[in-house]
């Protein structure tokens, strides 16, 4: 008969309970190391949905009802080549007429945690008085429409389109906000872009953002409801 | 007592009548129990042993006529299963083929694998298959006109073991297997169905989840950088709540004597006011935003114990269902999530010596469907749960400091488990790990006993992608650890092991078993957040009875109140829960 030693049967029960760690670890979710996409500061161009969560509901949007995204649903046919995610915020009045939708890095951030960083390149352009270093990204490209027809005017839905921003007196924050202001997102798509070149920063909370309001005195029970259709949303 | 005294009846209704000429004298069954209970009381499991050495040196005389051999067998067969012996099977077998008239032999036979084996359920098809070859060779005693009085107890014992055979299976809805049985039922299939209907209002979920842990796990989210960064004391306080739950579990069962058991499941869950809709609570106010929580799960499932000694007897259940769930997304109160759920519970069981050694599996996928939109890498949603548990029963009779003679129990078990739950969202997770130990005492009368102690941890790791070379890390203000001692002490008013046969029954409804049950715990912080550290007491009826009138169905009622009493913070629950079954699962 075949006796066990203490020390076999200590190295026994050793492997045993490694095999059982082994066995119960490899059932598990797995590492997130293996699930990672991209590591280190962006550095090429990318399409906000890759890195930043449409998680900073705003205004009537910070409570759940008035504001409802649809992403990659019930998206308006998509403009050709369009890269990320496709966006429909359905929007009725609350109380405070106004709401916004920020981009943020991670989900939720107000600037309790720091943004993602970015590539820098060194400004041999003169834009930086003394020289320094820029963000390799200049431009934020992309296409938005709504369901109001253009009026006699030319007008549309009026929306203020926002990049970084994010301030509220948090460790961090975004050195740099860069905004457009538009009127007439109609219901064609029409590609918009905001230039964000000429300002140095290295990191970036708030990738994108938009607001919109209805008119002061509003009655947000008989005002219609707002569409904002966003798509191809791009840093190059 | 109460068995002794079926005994004693059932012995003394014994005619000793002549047998066919070729089996020798008839010889009451309960003689084998009788000599087996002379063989094992108050004897330690050593003296058990030597009683079976002498017993099977020779097992019978040269010349002794069948039935005689017969019930020699059988007590044969009964000690061995008593001290663990894996061949005992054989000696209930060799009972049968020498007196193959006597149902008896099949009742005790049945009853090796509906008592003795299995694991943590009877091998039922095995332990079915006797006992309706008991009730097959009932009936042709009763058309011989060779019925004897000791008959009717065993047809009694036989149709009892089979109402708790298939207690859990519910309604009977096919007349084959229900109650009372008839020898035709083991191979037709039986149709059952069950349902559970429980209502609580409780800081704890139907699923048994720590709730110090659960509070405080939602207080440090609260808490953390990810949130508000801050939680009042007022939010610490109302974070403290018993929502009123609802659950209803229905099952269709189909049991089929080759082929196990295949269940249909239906659950629908409703959770008022339960999940906090937004972590950052509302600033500068003391109320929480809640919203219910509902769930529904459909599917289907398996189960089935496996005798596969001299190693050991398998049980397999596994199941597989389609979940629809609302109101546990942040922020997202009415968002639906459609997700598969998969769950496989693997038991092993065998006898070493008379003591008995369990090994439990759980693993549990929730497979959940990656979110739409949000950050890439963070879109992935999962959970995976993995349980194990090691049992170690002790069957051996002890002498107690308060009593002279050594005294038999119904088990004490001596148990340790780990269970490791991860949530996954996206790069980060969320752990929770239970380690836990404990006994429970199963006396042989009116008293159990559980003590357990149970060390609770949740701690949140993730991965930073914004560095080149990210590793993973612990979110130090989510660490969070504590120790649960838990008591239950449970008086059994109504013994159903005490009664045997079938017990008197009113308007085709027959009780059972009623326990009073008496859960206390204490949840002392160890690591992190102790705002919820907490004292909790309560009281529990149970109730079982057999609706006899109706197929055989079993119902099991139980209802409750608990007092708990969180120190820190000062503030008082009182709780109460019901719960109506017909049938059921895992309690």
């Amino acid at each position: 008969m075949l006796r066990t030693t203490p020390s076999r049967r200590a190295a026994s029960l050793r492997l045993a309970s490694v095999a059982f760690v082994s066995l119960l670890d490899a059932c598990g979710p797995g590492s997130p190391l293996d699930r990672v996409g991209h590591t280190g500061p962006l550095d090429t161009s990318f399409a906000v949905s890759t890195f930043f969560s449409p998680s900073g509901y705003m205004g009537d949007g910070a409570v759940p009802g008035p504001l409802t995204a649809d992403i990659n649903e019930n998206c308006k046919e998509r403009p050709p080549g369009a890269r990320g995610d496709c966006y429909r915020f359905t929007y009725v009045p609350s109380t405070m007429l106004w709401s916004g939708v920020y981009w943020q890095y991670p989900s939720n951030n107000w600037g309790t945690q720091a943004g993602w960083p970015l590539a820098q390149r060194v400004d041999d352009g003169g834009t930086l008085p003394g020289g320094g270093n820029l963000p390799i990204f200049t431009t934020v490209k992309f296409q938005a429409a709504s369901n109001l027809e253009v009026d006699a005017l030319g007008s549309a839905l009026q929306v203020q389109f926002i990049v970084g921003g994010i301030n509220g007196g948090f460790m961090y924050s975004d050195e740099f906000k860069f905004s457009k202001f538009t009127t007439d997102v109609s219901t064609e798509w029409h590609q918009y872009s905001i230039d964000i070149s000429g300002v140095p920063f290295k990191t970036v909370i708030g990738g994108f953002c938009w607001v919109t309001n209805y008119p002061m005195f509003t009655d947000p029970t008989t005002a219609p409801v707002h569409v904002l259709y966003l798509d191809d949303i791009v840093w190059e | 007592m109460a068995v002794v005294a079926w005994l004693a009846v059932a012995l003394a209704s014994g005619t000793a009548g002549a047998a066919p000429p070729s089996l020798g004298p008839e010889i009451n069954p309960y003689e084998c129990l009788g000599r087996y209970e002379a063989a094992s009381r108050a004897r330690s499991i050593s003296q058990m042993q030597a009683e079976l050495a002498k017993r099977l040196d020779p097992p019978y005389e040269e010349g002794e006529p069948p039935s005689v051999r017969a019930m020699k067998f059988c007590v044969i067969a009964l000690l061995k299963s008593r001290v663990g012996d894996s061949d005992a099977a054989e000696y209930y077998a060799r009972a049968v083929q020498e007196n193959p008239i006597e149902p008896g032999y099949e009742l005790w036979y049945g009853g090796y694998y509906s008592g003795f084996r299995g694991a943590h359920r009877p091998v039922l098809e095995l332990a079915e298959k006797h006992y309706y070859r008991a009730l097959e060779k009932l009936d042709a005693l009763k058309k011989e006109g060779t019925f004897r009085d000791y008959h009717a107890v065993v047809e009694e014992w036989v149709r009892k073991r089979l109402l708790i055979l298939y207690q859990e299976d519910g309604q009977p809805l096919l007349p084959w297997k229900a109650y009372p049985q008839h020898p035709s039922g083991l191979d037709a299939p039986s149709l059952s169905a069950s349902s559970q209907l429980s209502v609580s209002e409780d800081t704890r979920d139907f699923y048994y989840h720590d709730e110090m842990r659960a509070f405080s796990q939602e207080a440090n989210f609260v808490a953390s950088d990810l949130r508000a960064r801050a939680i009042t004391d007022l939010q610490v306080y109302n974070i403290v709540r018993a929502p009123m739950r609802y659950r209803i579990q229905n099952r269709v069962r189909v049991r089929q004597n080759y082929l196990g058991a295949f269940d249909f499941i239906h659950e629908y869950n409703l959770a008022k006011r339960a999940m906090i809709t937004s972590f950052y609570l509302n600033p500068g106010s003391g109320d929480l935003p809640l919203n219910d929580v509902k769930v529904q799960q459909i599917g289907g499932g398996y189960n089935r114990v496996l005798p596969l000694y001299p190693l050991f007897d398998l049980r397999f259940e596994g199941s597989f269902q389609r979940i629809n769930r609302r109101g546990t997304v942040e922020f997202l109160p009415n968002r639906e999530e459609n997700f598969n759920l998969f769950e496989l519970k693997p038991s092993l069981s065998r006898f070493l010596a008379s003591d008995k050694l369990s090994l439990d599996g759980v693993y549990v996928l929730l497979d959940m469907a990656d979110v739409a939109g949000g950050i890439t890498d963070d879109r992935m949603r999962k959970e995976v749960i993995r349980a194990a548990r090691l049992e170690y029963a002790l069957y051996r009779p002890f002498v107690f400091p308060f009593e002279n003679v050594r005294t038999a129990t119904r088990g004490w078990y001596f148990y340790a488990g780990a269970m490791q739950d991860d949530k996954v969202y996206g790069l980060r997770t969320v752990s929770a790990q239970d380690f836990y130990g404990g006994f429970r005492f199963e006396g042989a009368n009116v008293l159990d006993l559980t003590l357990q102690g149970t060390y609770l941890t949740s701690r949140t790791t993730f991965i930073d992608p914004t560095v080149v070379r990210p590793i993973e890390m612990t979110d130090p203000a989510q660490t969070f650890a504590n120790f649960r001692t838990t008591a239950v002490v449970q008086l059994r008013v109504i013994n159903p092991d005490a009664l045997p046969g079938l017990p008197p029954s009113t308007l085709g409804f027959m009780p059972d078993m009623i326990n009073v049950v008496i859960p206390i715990s204490h949840d002392l912080g160890v690591t992190g957040r102790k705002d919820y550290e907490n004292i909790r007491g309560g009281v529990e009826m149970w109730f079982k009875f057999f609706g006899t009138g109706i197929g055989g169905t079993a119902f099991l009622m139980t209802a409750g109140y608990d007092y708990q009493f969180f120190y820190r913070i000062t503030k008082s629950m009182h709780m109460a829960h019901v719960a109506l079954r017909m049938g059921w699962g895992d309690l």
